[in-house]
């Protein structure tokens, strides 16, 4: 709920994929916009990504932090949450369209950075991790690898 | 005529799209409870009160 502006020092910003007819899609309690969630001085982001998505959405089949950057009031931690292919079945979902990253130069930042573009280093990163992470590859199913194979690995960045 | 009936009926859009309708005294929890349940957000009954418009 943005109009209030963010109260603690970490905003994470949310994108809910699932895999449906072999094709990645983003879905969630905001549709295929980012799903903005205040975390506190108190809390864990990772617990409070994982717990207002098992509230609203089901147990999801993997949380996982890909990138920060500069937000307003503070700093947006991008997550992926991954649900199971008929996993909050009513919520509608729109295929994921690849894009080309937001790269800066050595000394300054991207002057804009699009949330396809977000998405698109989320996918690289667990590209990487399907390939780095034990827990991860045990995560996904075998579609979720084959929709994976098309993106460059990445590990984890700052965006901006 | 009701007391409900003669209470102005308003709404406030959270920018999920979520679009939530009522007198003020049901609006204000039911904002409250979005906020705390979607966002982790503590909203205050002067905040929602400042955000909530008649409805069209």
């Amino acid at each position: 709920m943005q109009p209030w502006g963010t109260e603690g020092p970490v905003q994470a910003e949310v994108f809910v994929v699932r895999l449906r007819d072999g094709k990645l899609e983003l879905t969630g309690p905001c549709g295929a916009d980012a799903w903005y969630i205040e975390s506190h001085d108190e809390d864990d982001p990772m617990e409070i990504v994982k717990r207002l998505s098992t509230n609203l959405i089901g147990p999801p089949l993997l949380v996982h932090s890909t990138s920060w950057r500069r937000g307003k009031g503070g700093v947006l931690l991008s997550f992926l949450v991954i649900i199971g292919e008929e996993q909050a079945a009513t919520l509608a979902g729109v295929p994921i369209t690849r894009a080309e990253l937001a790269r800066n130069s050595a000394t300054e930042a991207a002057k804009g950075i699009g949330s396809n573009q977000v998405v698109e280093h989320a996918l690289r990163h667990m590209a990487w991790l399907a390939q780095d992470d034990p827990a991860v590859r045990a995560a996904l199913s075998p579609g979720w690898v084959a929709a994976l194979a098309g993106y460059v690995p990445e590990p984890f960045r700052h965006l901006s | 005529m009701s007391k409900k009936g003669q209470e102005a009926v308003m709404v406030v859009q959270c920018a999920c799209g979520v679009l939530m309708r009522g007198t003020l005294e049901e609006l204000v929890p039911i904002v409250q409870t979005h906020a705390r349940e979607s966002h982790n957000m503590r909203v205050s009954r002067e905040d929602v009160l400042s955000r909530a418009r008649p409805e069209a």
